[in-house]
């Protein structure tokens, strides 16, 4: 399977919306927390900007869904 | 058409944190993945590094080198926000070694990889293959955290490790 190299972060938060229901995100720095069933993942989102307009890498979106075990539902969500 | 590939590798880092009244020394002896993959919209494979241990972060450039550079930074990134969380050095030592723990199914895959590699599978790929060995008994992943703010620590130059990464071999 070959994937985009990027994932605006819009689509991000709306797979999780549907994958990870009730998961937290909050702006640390230079990424953002997401939580989710006791586990966090630091997405990075690049230090300036309207963060809510960065892209982010799908590798890091893909190891995110795997380390919050959603991977099932998220990728074929996002990927291409 | 590029074939997507994964490898198993170790890497070493330390940095410094400064916390609420301390300074912590943060050394690592991990385990990463490393993936060349396709993309679908550029000519040229991406180099992806997915941490396994620690787990829960990963980064991507255009050589080995180059993402083994970012991983550090966003390894540091995290420490960092970490030390903006902890209350106190103890609080901080409790988090970073939960962060260092915590495993996915990365971990599996490593393992996986690193037994094929050790069975004698060669390693194709130049920019993986030219990487320094290690045998496994010697990087067990380990991480410390100790408080080098603390009248009790003693600088030494032995202290100093550079952030290197390595692969695995059968010997």
């Amino acid at each position: 399977v070959t994937y985009r190299t990027f994932v605006r972060l819009a689509e991000v938060w709306a797979a999780l919306e549907r994958c990870a229901p009730g998961y937290g995100k909050r702006h640390t720095r230079d990424h953002f927390r997401v939580t989710y069933e006791g586990r966090f993942y630091d997405l990075s989102c690049g230090p300036h900007g309207d963060v809510e307009r960065a892209k982010i890498f799908f590798s890091d979106v893909r190891k995110m869904s795997r380390h919050l075990q959603i991977q099932d539902c998220v990728i074929p969500l996002l990927g291409e | 058409m590029v074939m997507s590939s994964e490898w198993p590798l170790y890497f070493t880092h330390r940095e410094s944190i400064e916390g609420k009244g301390y300074v912590a020394q943060v050394n690592m002896q991990g385990r990463v993945l490393v993936a060349r993959e396709p993309r679908s919209d550029s000519d040229l494979p991406a180099w992806v590094f997915y941490g396994v241990q620690p787990s829960s972060l990963s980064a991507e450039a255009e050589s080995v080198p180059a993402a083994f550079a970012l991983f550090r930074e966003r390894l540091k990134d995290v420490l960092f926000s970490i030390a903006d969380d902890a209350r106190d050095f103890d609080e901080f030592q409790a988090a970073v070694r939960a962060f260092f723990s915590e495993t996915d199914s990365d971990a599996d895959v490593w393992v996986r990889r690193a037994a094929e590699v050790r069975a004698g599978q060669t390693v194709q790929e130049m920019a993986v293959s030219r990487l320094p060995r290690r045998v496994a008994h010697e990087v067990e992943p380990t991480c410390s955290v100790v408080n080098v703010s603390a009248e009790s620590y003693r600088p030494s130059p032995e202290n100093n490790v550079a952030s290197q990464i390595f692969q695995t071999t059968a010997a």
